[in-house]
């Protein structure tokens, strides 16, 4: 009897010793899903993506073919900055990677777009303010990845939620629908009273989407749809907001807010993307 | 009068001599016990050979019999070898043991959570116990067990020391991802080099599904136990084991070490290019008379084999020096408690200076009966290996760019190139090898706790707790006087040490530890008389983690200033860390109904972390069921046949070869910056698959055990079916799913199938014992389901042409298509026209041309002009030129019959791969009185190797400043259009012509493909054994000296340096001549 009681303690000490979470392992590197959102620290980083995705396809090391000298290839003719150009020798082909990745690049800025807009409100323990703002940021980038795409493809698809990969087989929306989306984007972040209109200089935030930010991308879409009257009172209001934009520049033309250092969408060299292919 | 009866009448004389001395017949007293375990063995029969008396034992063994001081008794039990004895003088006690016939009723095997007795095994198991690896100079457990099992494929990639351990496959690849075993050691997952050869009891290799699946979701691809050595009780051994052998490369490159030859090779290789040559003939002609006379000196007083040197660096860099392995373990113990305590050490100095690894191993083996319900015990294995910092990488590569008119090393200086007119980039592979100062060293400790609880009688408890560890420190920096190198016809320093600023240091430490908590609760019973039941259940979990830290400086203030803390410029610091763990429980119950019908089902019920919740658990199945034939009383008349039993099995196993979080969606890190300061972000780096699971392989087995002529020869066989599905693969993710990695899905089918075959033979002839095994086995796998099925072939265009189209790139991927084998050669086709040229009409014959598709005549070269002028292509060059297609170039045929003769639709697949389909073993050992002699061979047949274009080493790509292959000089194809008669000339050449650019010859084609059969003579043992009575003198139970060989030659056609190997030239293995002692006292 005493030779089972032993046995019995004995099994019960060694099965007790098993640890209830041993299977559940996360990467050390990388975040797990099932965490991402859920902290404030969390909530900014996965907002601070959106705005790398316009990195995207930058190469620290040399050219590549994104930087703002890159676009004179559009407006000079036979100019050739960085090698061979098949797009201005006119030899480019449907398979040239230049447009699968410019694609897959603004469909990722709009995934980073879509989680955040998606999952802050679900799960984020950030003050309301904070979120609202982020998540006006949010669909300002959103806005301005379809605006990107809708310029070279005029109507592509529009994705909102996040998506599997198995989804991703919605059919093109037309040109209009885009823009659509795009103003419904913009004006939403326009109406969100937690987006300031400006950052000043210096301040640790200076880089980020803005209202200055979203009524020149508005103007710039309403160009785009020939809304010229929306077009000016968006621009009207870029000067409002930025003061310092010199009296008499033409409202319509969009390289005076190129020329105005404190509408700049980003601190770095990425920000100018927005502008130059902007030729109304 | 034959020589038995001589014996018997010699005994009988003795016997009748002794008992008219007066010696009284006395009651002999003992235990006849198993050689195993020590039980007593009941049933044996003893017999007085003088009396013809004779007695069984009982249930414990025991028996009582009377003989004379002199008589000679025999002891003969089923399923162990016979023993004879003689009765010493005063002797009444006697304790006997016996050893198990090998392949006989009574050996027992080492499977999964236990053992079995041979006989009732329904599994399929190979094993070898530490007999057949004994004495051997072995530098790590893995290539020993080569050519000895059947169906287990051992190929040792690399003879570094310190790193030289085997890959192992069992049964042929039925998988695309990982073909690794499980290997257990003493019931614990571990590496099978983290034990030292010499402490090793057996090795198992579980073969089917129903032997492996008590391991479940971890044995799709075989499991191999490994047993170490025990204490014995009541008893107390010191052996000792030491080899030293010499060691040389198995193999060695064959390159041109003529320097003047060299030169005139690589001028030929560019003037057939119509370049110009890189040496003057001045140069040539210097080296020319210079290598004459090369004790003679030059004007400036250097002699002239260092002026003009013709190296051999394959003899340079290759030396012969030592291996030395010693060991030494106490074997004991008490009434309670058995002990092994061994500690080994090996030095082996590699055949590569600077390349060396010293080893130190201790292993603790401790059991203690506590008392009669409680056992306790423990299995510690500690390991010690210090790495020498020879760069064998960096080494190996260098090996082929360098040429023959460079000095290796004169007076500890490095040699340079010797002329101007040299590559200045030719390098001199003692600085590579000498480039690293520092150390490397690795350690190992593995410890079990155990404890056994025999609850009631036929019920017990087992639970085991083990914690192994692995970690590398390496503390590496440059060393600066490798790069000092000398020209020594000058006595110019050419290349200069660098300056302590240009010098780094790096630090790095890596760890993985294992943590596996083990339950088991048996039951055995026997009911009524003929049913024999056993069960247990268990409870397995184990936890791994692996991190690493490393990082490096650049900028030393001084050469001897090196720690991290001293040096200036930080350049790179990292650090990963990953887990996994598995939980599971598992049962097996035996049941054999007289002996005679067996059956055995398993179920193992897994959850491993690589997979979501949802998808993490599942079941591994099996059933086995044995017939012993022989036991039915229609086959016992049959005396010739002792065993027969059928055998089959089925069930499944899984691989979870994922990563390990490949599961889950996860946020990888990206950079923007606001206001100018860094900022981090988070976005998905990597699409989920929940439905991730483990790939599923299911395993049908039948198989047949055999003895006939009273155990002399056995035979066992097994036809074997294994289907994986659930193939790991990656998929392609449409663009629109941005830039996060594809995940990884369950996707590929591959079946895989062969037999094996072992048979062994055991005997005396005249005196010499013989034991004798062979195993041969066939393994052939097949992509079953893929990416979908090649579709190729001509369909009519919108305008109405034929085109050729092929879904090819869509359906291979990693050498991968359905119904190909796996890694199937995909290559071309080497032209072979009928010899003709022109057609009566003048027109070119398109079925003309080269015989064996090399341009070798005037004729040949004017076919393919003729064919170029008609149309056609003739790929890659597609031009008769000089530096594209000529005299000495290949050409491909069209299979398609486009007319474009080589593109990309013209490659097929050959039936074959670099991975054997046949792999065989035979080992014997002979014993005649004192003397023993015993064999390995292992080989590997039916598989071919793609070799071309390794610069130096094979083809005819020749570089300014490389090595040329003496096998291609020697019989390349030359050709001097403008001589006819040139006695250069050499147009029936082997080898394509030497080139310094060349696209025609160095596709993938058969010209390049080799079959890559071997054969080789693993180890050989000549032994003398110290005669029974001189040892008794010193003390000694048992001492032996031996000669032992390992891989003393191989047969091969492969031209490379080892097929075993493959194609790369890395650190070749080992062949060692090794003397040994081996002595027990």
């Amino acid at each position: 009897m005493k030779r089972i009681i032993i046995s019995l303690s004995l099994i019960s000490l060694v099965l007790g010793g098993c640890k209830k979470d041993l299977l559940d392992t996360t990467p050390y590197d990388q975040l797990s899903s099932e965490n991402m959102w859920s902290t404030d620290n969390l909530t900014v980083l996965g907002v601070n993506a959106i705005y790398s995705a316009m990195r995207l396809g930058q190469n620290t090391g040399s050219a590549s073919g994104v930087e703002l000298y890159q676009y004179d290839r559009y407006a000079v003719a036979g100019m050739q900055r960085d090698g061979t150009d098949a797009m201005l020798l006119g030899t480019i082909t449907p398979g040239n990677a230049l447009f699968s990745t410019n694609w897959r690049n603004f469909y990722e800025g709009v995934i980073r777009a879509n989680d955040a807009i998606a999952n802050i409100p679900k799960k984020s323990p950030s003050p309301d303010a904070k979120k609202a703002r982020l998540i006006a940021e949010s669909k300002l980038l959103r806005a301005y990845f379809y605006y990107r795409l809708n310029q070279v493809w005029k109507g592509v698809p529009i994705y909102l939620e996040p998506f599997a990969y198995t989804e991703a087989t919605k059919p093109r929306s037309t040109e209009q629908q885009v823009w659509d989306q795009v103003i419904k984007d913009l004006t939403e972040a326009i109406n969100e009273t937690n987006l300031p209109n400006r950052y000043a200089k210096g301040n640790i935030d200076y880089g980020r989407v803005t209202k200055g930010t979203a009524y020149a991308l508005r103007g710039k879409a309403y160009l785009y749809m020939n809304k010229w009257a929306e077009a000016a009172a968006d621009f009207a209001q870029v000067m409002a907001v930025h003061p310092s934009v010199p009296a008499g520049t033409p409202t319509w033309f969009p390289p005076t807010v190129l020329t105005c250092s404190r509408i700049q969408m980003v601190a770095n060299s990425t920000g100018i993307k927005l502008f130059p292919a902007l030729r109304p | 009068m034959p020589k038995h009866d001589f014996r018997r009448l010699l005994f009988a004389v003795a016997a009748i001599l002794l008992s008219l001395t007066g010696f009284g017949q006395t009651q002999i007293k003992g235990v006849i016990s198993s050689a195993r375990d020590n039980a007593g063995i009941s049933g044996a029969s003893i017999m007085n050979l003088r009396t013809k008396a004779g007695t069984q034992t009982d249930a414990q063994g025991t028996f009582v019999l009377s003989a004379n001081t002199g008589d000679r008794l025999k002891v003969t039990s089923i399923g162990y070898l016979d023993k004879e004895l003689i009765v010493l003088k005063g002797q009444t006690t006697l304790n006997i043991t016996l050893e198990a016939a090998d392949g006989s009723m009574e050996s027992v095997v080492v499977v999964g959570y236990g053992t079995q007795k041979k006989v009732n095994m329904t599994g399929t198991v190979s094993m070898i116990t530490a007999k057949d690896i004994e004495d051997r100079p072995l530098t790590n457990l893995s290539t020993s067990l080569s050519g000895l099992m059947s169906g287990v494929s051992v190929s040792q990639g690399s003879g570094q020391p310190g790193s030289d351990g085997a890959s192992i496959i069992v049964r042929g690849r039925g998988t695309l991802s990982g073909t690794a075993p499980l290997i257990v050691i003493d019931g614990v997952i571990g590496a099978l080099d983290a034990v030292n050869p010499q402490d090793v009891e057996s090795v198992s290799v579980l073969k089917d599904a129903a032997s492996a699946s008590i391991y479940g979701s971890q044995a799709g691809n075989g499991v191999i136990l490994i047993t170490t050595k025990k204490g014995t009780r009541n008893k107390l051994s010191v052996n000792y084991m030491g080899t030293f052998s010499t060691t040389a490369p198995m193999n060695m490159p064959r390159l041109v070490t003529n320097y003047a030859e060299h030169m005139r090779l690589t001028n030929e290789a560019h003037t057939n290019l119509g370049q110009a040559a890189k040496y003057s003939a001045l140069t040539i002609n210097a080296w020319d008379s210079a290598s004459k006379i090369p004790n003679s000196l030059t004007p400036s007083g250097v002699p002239n084999f260092l002026a003009y040197p013709n190296t051999d660096w394959a003899d340079a860099f290759f030396s012969k020096l030592l291996v030395q392995n010693h060991n030494l373990s106490i074997n004991g113990g008490s009434d309670k408690t058995t002990y092994l305590l061994s500690v080994g050490y090996l030095n082996n100095q590699g055949t590569i200076e600077n390349t060396w690894s010293q080893r130190f191993q201790f292993r603790s083996n401790l059991e203690s009966r506590v008392n009669k319900y409680l056992t306790v015990g423990t299995q510690t294995f500690a390991m010690f290996q210090n790495d020498a910092m020879g760069n064998v990488t960096d080494a190996f590569n260098f090996l082929r760019q360098t040429t023959p008119g460079i000095v290796p090393k004169y007076q500890g200086r490095f040699g340079y190139a010797q002329t101007s007119e040299e590559n200045q980039q030719a390098n001199n592979v003692f600085s590579f090898l000498n480039n690293r100062l520092g150390k490397d060293q690795t350690s190992r400790f593995n410890t079990t706790l155990y404890a056994t609880l025999n609850i009631i009688k036929g019920l017990s408890f087992e639970t085991r707790a083990n914690y192994q560890m692995r970690q590398n420190e390496s503390r590496s920096r440059n060393n600066p006087a490798a790069s000092e190198r000398w020209n020594f016809a000058t006595n110019t320093q050419m290349s200069f040490p660098q300056i302590p600023a240009n010098l780094s240091s790096s630090y790095g430490y890596d760890k993985n530890y294992q943590i596996t908590i083990d339950n088991v609760l048996r039951y055995t019973t026997t009911i009524g008389r003929d049913h024999d039941l056993s069960a247990f259940v268990g409870y397995n979990q184990l936890y791994y983690n692996y991190y690493n830290l490393s990082a490096s400086k650049q900028g030393l203030i001084d050469y001897d200033l090196y720690v991290p803390s001293t040096v200036l410029n930080p350049t790179n610091t990292t650090g990963s860390e990953n887990d996994w763990a598995i939980r599971s429980l598992f049962g097996r119950v035996n049941y054999a109904f007289k002996g005679k019908y067996l059956l055995e089902g398993n179920l193992r019920y897994d959850g491993v972390s690589r997979f979501s919740p949802s998808t993490r658990f599942g079941y591994f199945p099996s059933a086995s069921a044995g017939w012993r034939i022989s036991d039915e009383k229609f086959m016992q008349s049959v005396k010739w046949i002792n065993n027969l039993k059928l055998r089959a099995s089925w069930g499944e196993l899984g691989a979870y070869a994922s990563g390990n979080y490949d599961w889950q969606a996860t946020y990888s890190t990206n950079l923007y910056s606001f206001n100018n300061v860094q900022a981090s972000g988070l976005a998905i780096g990597r699409y989920a698959n929940p439905d991730l699971r483990w790939e599923a392989t299911n395993i049908k087995n039948i198989g047949f055990d055999a003895s006939f002529f009273g155990n002399k020869l056995n035979v066992e066989f097994d036809v074997f079916r294994r289907n994986t599905n659930g193939i790991l693969s990656s998929i392609t993710i449409p663009i629109t799913a941005g830039t996060a990695s594809a995940p990884t899905v369950n996707l590929a089918a591959v079946q895989n199938q062969g037999f094996d075959l072992t048979v062994g033979t055991r005997g005396t002839v005249a005196g010499i014992r013989y034991n004798i095994n062979g195993n041969f086995a066939y393994t052939q796998n097949k992509v079953t389901q893929f990416r979908g099925k090649l579709v190729e072939g001509y369909v009519t265009d919108a305008t109405g042409a034929k085109v050729y189209q092929s879904n090819l790139s869509a359906v291979y991927n990693s050498g991968a298509l359905e119904d190909k084998q796996i890694n199937e050669h995909y290559i071309y086709k080497i032209y072979r026209g009928n010899g003709t040229y022109f057609n009566a009409d003048g027109t070119v014959n398109i079925g003309g041309g080269p015989k064996d598709g090399m341009l070798r005549t005037a004729d040949d070269l004017k076919w393919a002009q003729a064919m170029l002028a008609a149309g056609y292509r003739l790929r890659p060059g597609n031009s008769v030129r000089r530096d594209a297609i000529w005299y000495g170039d290949l050409l491909y045929a069209d299979l398609n019959g486009d007319g474009d003769y080589g593109n990309s639709f013209d490659r097929q697949f050959t039936g074959t791969s670099a991975l054997p389909k046949f792999i065989f073993g035979l080992s014997g050992d002979l014993s005649w009185k004192q003397f023993d002699i015993s064999f390995i061979f292992s080989g590997a047949a039916g598989h071919q190797l793609q070799f071309v274009n390794v610069n130096g080493f094979n083809g005819s790509s020749v570089v300014w400043g490389n090595h040329v292959s003496a096998d291609v000089a020697a019989d390349r194809y030359f050709f001097n259009d403008a001589d006819p008669n040139d006695p250069k000339n050499n147009i029936n050449g082997k080898y394509t012509r030497l080139k310094v650019a060349d696209g025609q010859n160095t596709v993938a084609s058969d010209w390049w493909l080799y079959d890559a059969t071997w054969v080789k003579l693993r180890n050989l043992q000549l032994g003398y054994n110290l005669p029974a009575s001189l040892a008794k003198k010193a003390l000694i139970q048992r001492a032996r000296i031996f000669f032992s060989g390992e891989n003393l030659f191989m047969i091969t056609p492969f031209p490379g340096l080892d097929p075993e190997m493959g194609t790369g030239f890395t650190y070749p293995t080992m062949k060692q001549y090794a003397v040994g002692l081996n002595v027990t006292f």
